[in-house]
C-alpha cells in the first residue's frame, strides 16, 4: 500500500488494467450481434382507426429465459401490427403495454400491479415461468383482471380463477404424448431431469404418472436448483440409476451447461429425450445435442402463413415455439373485446370462451374448457441434427 | 397513480419495521445480525400457511410472532459461546439454511414457487377503500412497532443493551445477565420482524423463497446504518431514503438504455455506495446527536 | 448404501475443497494478522474470473489467468487503502459491514458491465479420462494441479521464509511483533496480496471449469467460512484441512441412497452450515484455533 503512495503510477497502471479488462468485456458482448437476412417491416396501421385500447403483458425480456421473452414479444408485435392494419379494435388501435418480469416472481406481481393500477388494463397476458404466472394470474383474479396464460404449462393454472385462461396446453397433456412417446420407442426405465420451480416438479409428476400408469420404470428423478456453475452431482445420480433413455427439460443457460456436462461424462451415449426442444436446444453446443430426440409443442399449425410472416418481419425462422401463443393471446383478446363491447375486465372475461370456439390460431384450435385451459395442444416430435431442430 | 404511491408507502412501512427490529439488536447490544431476513420469512410463510389451510391470517400472524421469537431467543442464547464475527456467520448460515429448507420442501411451503393466494388483511373491500385500509394498517402496524422499541429505550432492559453495546465486560462485571439480555431482544427483534413479513405476504398475497434472499437484509442493514446504530426514527428515516431509491431507481428503465438486469444491478450499487459512504463519512448515521437532557 | 466408489467420493472432495481450501487460506491469513473478516475477500475470485474472461479473447488462457490474478489483487489493494484501512480503525464490525458493502458493490459492477447471465472461456467440449479410479475432465485435474501446487508453495513460504515468519509473527501477536521491529505495514501488504492472489487463482479455475456468474464468489461464501471457522479462524492449516474435510463431507452426504430416494443435491450447502453450527457449538475453538472467543 505504501508502494502506491510512492509510486502513485503503478496504481494509476493497475488502475487502467482493471478499466481496459472490463471494458474488453463488454466490447465482446456488443460484437456478438450477427448480421442477419433482409427483413420487412410490420404492416403499416390502418389510417382509419383514432384512439387506443391498451392491454397488458409481463414477459421475462431479462433474465434465465430471456430468449422466450423476446420471442413472445414478438408474436405480440405481430398479432398487434396484424390486428391494426385491419379493422383494429371497436375502431380503435390496439396497443399492448410490455412490462419486463425479469424472470422474478415478486418483479412479475409489480409488473402486473403496475399494469393495472397505473394503466388500467383489462387484460394481462404473460408469463412464461409457471412459478410466475401462478401468483400473477392470483393477483389479477384479485383486481378482477382478466389474465392469459401464453408460455406456463404447470396443471396448477386450472385453479387461478374465473377470469383466467391459456393459450398453451397443460403439462398433463405434455407428459401424456411425453409419456406415449418413450413407451412406444421401447424404453422401459427412465431417469428424469427437471429445475426445481413449478415448471419443473409439474412436468415431472405429469411425465412419471403418465409413464408408470403405462407399466414403465421411472427409476431416477432430479431436480436441479437453477443457476449453478455446474451439475455434475445430479447427472452422477442419473447416471448411477442406468435408465434405458434419460429425459430431459431444461432451458437457458442452464440447460447449456447440462447438455455440455452430459456430453463430458459420456452420457449422450445412450439416448436422451427432451421436452420441449426448443427451449433448450438453442443455446447449446452442437456437438453436446446432436442425434437428441424429443417433443415440443407445434408451433404454427394451418398453414405456413404465420411462419412466413414472422421469418418476413425478423430475417430468421422461429426463436422459440412460444411466439404463436402469444400471438394468439393478442387475438384472443382483440376478439374478446370486439365482442365484449367494451374494455371492460368482467364482459370480456364473459366474452373469451365463445370467441376461443371459432378462432382457429396459429397454434392450432384455441377452444378452451369450463376450467379456462386450452382443450386440444397439438405436439410433435422432433431430433437434432447439426444444432438445428427437425420436426417431421 | 394514487394505488402506485400508496403501495410504495405500505413497503416503507415493512421495511421500516425490519430495519428497526435490525437496529435494536446492533444499537441496544451491539451485535450484527446478517441473518435477520429469516424471521420476516418465518412471518410471512406462517400467515401463508395458515391462511392456505383456513385458519385466518391474523392467527397466521401471532403464530409467526411466537415462533419468530423463540427463534431470536434461541439464537441469543447461542451467543454466548460465539463472540461477533462467528455469530453475524452464523446468523447468515442459518437463515440461508432456511432459505434451502424452504425452497426444497414443495408440500408445506410450495418449494421454489412459493405460497400464493394468501387471504389479505381486510377482506372485503375493493378499489380506493382497500387501498386505505391497507395503508391504514400499515402505518398502525408501524407504530406498534415503534412504541415498543421507544419502550426498550426507556426501560431497564434498554439501558443494559447500552451498556453491553458500549463495553460488554462493564456490563458483566455490574452483574448483567448479558446473555439473558441479548436473547430477550433478539426475541423482540424476532417478533417485529415477523410481524412485517406477515404483513407483506398479506399484502401481495404471495410468499417466495426469494423473499429471502441475504440481500434483503442487506437493504435493511443499509437502512440501520444510514439511520444510525439503536436509533429507532433513523430507522425509519433509514427505511425512506433506501426505498425511495431502491423503488424511485425502478423508473431508469424508462430512460437508460441498459437491459434489465443491468439496470437491476444499477440499483443495487448505488444502495451499496450509499452503505459504504455513510459507514466512511457519516458513521453516527444521518441524525445530528442531542446530548440527552439529563433533569436535575 | 453410499451409491459412489471411494475414488470418485475423493475426486469430487478434491475438486470442490480446492476451491473451498484456496479461499479459506487466504481469509485466514487476513483475519490472523488484520483482524479482518473480509466477506468481500470471494469477490477476489470473481473479479479475478471475470479479468480472466474478458482477456482470453486477447491473450492465450494461462496468460490470461496471470494478468487477471494481478488484476484482482491490485483492486483489492486499491479498496483496501480506500475503504478498508478506514474502516478497519473503527473497529472489526464496521469492517465486516464495509466488506459486505464491498461485496454487493463488486458484484453490481460485474452485474452492470457483463449481466448476469453465466459467461465462460469459450472452450472445446472435452470428455472425462479415468484418473485414479474416478471421472475427471482435464479442466478439474488441471484445477486440482494448480491449486495444491498453490496451497503447497505459499504454505512453504510461510514456514520457511524470513518474510513468512514475519507473517506468522504479526498472525501471533501483532503488537509484539511491531515492537521487535517487523515491519507491519509491509506484513500487511504481503499478506493482502497472497490471498488476493489465491482467491483469484481459485475463481480463474472454477470459472475455467464450469462457467462465471457475477455471485460466483458470493455463493461460496458460507463453505469458505465454514472452513475457515471450523478449521480455527487463525490457523492456516486448519482452514485448509477443514476445507478438504467439508467437501469430503458433501460428498458423501450426498451420495447416500436410502432405499432409492436421495438428499436432494441443492442441500450441498446445507451441509457446510450444519457441520459449521454444530462445530461452533460443541467446539467454538475450531479445529486448530489458538484463540479462545470470549463473549
Amino acid at each position: 500500500m505504501r508502494l502506491f503512495r510512492r509510486h502513485p503510477a503503478t496504481l494509476f497502471l493497475l488502475s487502467s488494467a482493471v478499466v481496459l479488462s472490463l471494458t474488453a468485456g463488454c466490447a465482446t458482448t456488443q460484437a456478438s450481434n450477427s448480421a442477419q437476412a433482409p427483413t420487412t417491416p410490420l404492416p403499416a396501421p390502418n389510417p382509419a382507426l383514432s384512439g387506443t385500447i391498451t392491454i397488458g403483458a409481463v414477459l421475462p425480456l431479462t433474465g434465465a429465459n430471456a430468449t422466450v421473452g423476446t420471442d413472445q414479444k414478438r408474436g405480440i408485435e405481430l398479432a398487434v401490427a396484424k390486428i391494426n392494419a385491419g379493422n383494429g379494435v371497436l375502431g380503435q388501435k390496439l396497443a399492448v403495454a410490455v412490462e419486463d418480469s425479469q424472470g422474478q416472481t415478486t418483479a412479475t406481481i409489480d409488473a402486473a400491479r403496475k399494469l393495472v393500477a397505473v394503466s388500467k388494463v383489462p387484460v394481462v397476458i404473460g408469463e412464461y415461468a409457471s412459478g410466475n404466472t401462478i401468483p400473477m394470474q392470483q393477483f389479477l383474479q384479485q383486481s378482477s383482471v382478466v389474465g392469459i396464460n401464453v408460455g406456463s404449462s404447470s396443471i396448477e393454472l386450472r385453479g387461478t380463477g374465473a377470469r383466467q385462461f391459456s393459450t398453451i396446453g397443460l403439462d398433463d397433456k405434455a407428459g401424456q404424448f411425453s409419456a406415449n412417446a418413450l413407451y412406444d420407442k421401447g424404453f422401459r426405465k427412465v431417469a428424469m431431469l427437471a429445475p426445481n420451480n413449478a415448471y419443473g416438479s409439474g412436468i415431472a409428476r405429469s411425465v412419471t404418472d403418465a409413464f408408470t400408469g403405462k407399466g414403465g420404470q421411472v427409476v431416477a428423478s432430479e431436480l436441479y436448483t437453477e443457476g449453478q456453475p455446474n451439475y455434475r452431482q445430479e447427472l452422477a445420480r442419473l447416471a448411477n440409476a442406468d435408465p434405458d433413455v434419460y429425459v430431459v427439460t431444461t432451458y437457458g443457460r442452464d440447460g447449456a451447461t447440462i447438455n455440455a456436462e452430459m456430453f463430458e461424462l459420456a452420457m449422450t451415449s445412450k439416448p436422451v429425450f427432451d421436452i420441449y426442444l426448443s427451449q433448450d436446444v438453442p443455446d447449446s453446443d452442437v456437438k453436446a445435442v446432436e442425434g437428441r430426440t424429443g417433443m415440443d409443442v407445434k408451433s404454427s399449425v394451418g398453414g405456413s402463413e404465420y411462419a412466413t410472416y414472422y421469418r418476413q418481419t425478423y430475417g430468421e425462422g422461429f426463436m422459440t415455439s412460444f411466439s404463436g401463443f402469444a400471438y394468439d393471446a393478442v387475438f384472443l383478446a382483440a376478439l374478446a373485446i370486439e365482442k365484449a363491447g367494451a374494455p371492460d375486465a368482467g364482459k370480456v372475461a364473459a366474452a373469451v370462451p365463445d370467441v376461443a370456439v371459432s378462432y382457429q390460431g396459429v397454434t392450432g384450435p384455441l377452444a378452451v374448457g369450463p376450467d379456462g385451459q386450452r382443450l386440444a395442444q397439438p405436439y410433435t416430435l422432433g431430433t437434432v441434427r447439426d444444432g438445428r431442430i427437425e420436426f417431421p | 397513480m394514487f394505488d402506485y404511491f400508496a403501495w410504495i408507502a405500505i413497503l416503507v412501512c415493512c421495511y421500516a419495521m425490519i430495519a428497526i427490529s435490525l437496529t435494536i439488536q446492533s444499537g441496544g447490544g451491539g451485535m450484527i445480525n446478517l441473518g435477520q431476513v429469516a424471521f420476516v420469512g418465518i412471518g410471512g410463510y406462517s400467515v401463508a400457511i395458515f391462511s392456505r389451510a383456513g385458519l385466518g391470517v391474523w392467527a397466521g400472524l401471532l403464530a409467526g410472532a411466537v415462533i419468530a421469537a423463540g427463534a431470536g431467543y434461541l439464537l441469543g442464547r447461542l451467543g454466548r459461546t460465539l463472540g461477533g464475527v462467528y455469530w453475524a456467520i452464523t446468523t447468515l448460515a442459518v437463515a440461508e439454511l432456511l432459505r434451502l429448507i424452504i425452497s426444497n420442501t414443495d408440500t408445506v411451503t410450495g418449494g421454489m414457487q412459493g405460497l400464493g393466494d394468501v387471504a389479505p388483511l381486510w377482506g372485503e373491500l375493493h378499489g380506493t377503500a382497500n387501498t386505505l385500509a391497507r395503508l391504514a394498517m400499515a402505518l398502525a402496524f408501524l407504530a406498534a412497532v415503534v412504541l415498543a422499541g421507544v419502550h426498550l429505550d426507556r426501560s431497564q432492559l434498554g439501558r443494559s443493551l447500552r451498556i453491553i453495546r458500549e463495553n460488554e465486560p462493564l456490563a458483566a462485571a455490574l452483574g448483567i445477565d448479558v446473555v439473558s439480555a441479548k436473547s430477550r431482544v433478539l426475541a423482540l427483534s424476532g417478533a417485529a420482524a415477523a410481524l412485517a413479513g406477515g404483513f407483506h405476504a398479506s399484502d401481495i398475497s404471495f410468499v417466495g423463497p426469494d423473499q429471502l434472499l441475504p440481500f434483503q437484509t442487506f437493504l435493511a442493514l443499509t437502512m440501520v446504518v444510514i439511520g444510525g446504530l439503536g436509533r429507532i426514527t433513523g430507522a425509519v428515516v433509514g427505511a425512506v431514503i433506501v426505498e425511495a431509491i431502491y423503488d424511485g431507481t425502478r423508473f431508469f428503465r424508462d430512460f437508460l438504455d441498459l437491459a434489465s438486469d443491468q439496470i437491476a444491478a444499477l440499483r443495487i450499487l448505488l444502495v451499496g455506495v450509499i452503505m459504504l459512504g455513510f459507514l466512511l463519512l457519516r458513521p453516527k448515521g444521518i441524525i445530528v446527536d442531542h446530548p440527552r437532557r439529563v433533569r436535575v | 448404501m453410499i451409491t459412489q466408489q471411494p475414488p470418485e467420493l475423493i475426486a469430487d472432495a478434491l475438486v470442490r475443497g480446492s476451491t473451498i481450501a484456496l479461499l479459506a487460506m487466504g481469509l485466514t491469513l487476513v483475519y490472523a494478522t488484520m483482524r479482518f473478516a473480509n466477506v468481500a475477500h470471494l469477490e477476489f475470485a470473481t473479479v479475478g474470473a471475470y479479468a480472466t474472461i474478458s482477456l482470453s479473447g486477447v491473450f492465450i488462457v494461462p496468460v490470461a489467468g496471470i494478468i487477471g490474478a494481478v488484476v484482482a489483487v491490485a483492486l483489492g489493494a486499491a479498496v483496501y487503502e480506500l475503504v478498508f484501512r478506514r474502516l478497519l480503525v473503527m473497529g472489526e464490525m464496521p469492517a465486516m459491514i464495509g466488506s459486505l458493502a464491498v461485496s454487493v458493490v463488486v458484484q453490481a459492477v460485474i452485474q452492470l458491465a457483463y449481466g448476469s447471465r453465466p459467461r465462460n472461456v469459450p472452450h472445446e467440449l472435452e470428455q472425462v479420462s479415468t484418473v485414479l479410479g474416478a471421472d475427471m475432465t482435464p479442466s478439474q485435474v488441471q484445477l486440482v494441479a494448480v491449486s495444491v501446487s498453490a496451497l503447497v508453495l505459499t504454505g512453504a513460504l510461510l514456514r520457511w521464509t524470513p518474510l513468512g515468519r514475519k507473517v506468522r509473527a504479526v498472525a501471533a501477536n501483532a503488537e509484539l511483533a511491531r515492537v521487535s521491529g517487523v515491519g507491519e505495514r509491509r506484513v500487511v501488504a504481503t499478506v493482502w496480496a497472497i490471498a488476493g492472489g489465491l482467491a483469484a487463482i481459485s475463481g480463474i479455475e472454477l470459472a475455467l471449469e464450469s462457467s462465471a456468474t457475477p455471485a460466483l464468489g458470493f455463493n461460496l461464501l458460507l463453505p469458505v467460512f465454514s472452513a475457515a471457522i471450523v478449521g480455527g479462524l487463525g490457523s492456516v492449516l486448519g482452514a485448509v484441512i477443514a476445507s478438504y474435510g467439508v467437501a469430503l463431507l458433501e460428498a458423501i452426504v450426498l451420495a447416500l441412497d436410502f432405499d432409492g430416494s436421495a438428499i436432494p443435491v441443492s442441500y450441498r450447502p446445507a451441509i457446510g452450515f450444519a457441520f459449521l453450527i454444530l462445530a461452533l457449538i460443541f467446539r467454538p475453538r475450531g479445529l486448530l484455533g489458538a484463540k479462545v472467543r470470549i463473549v
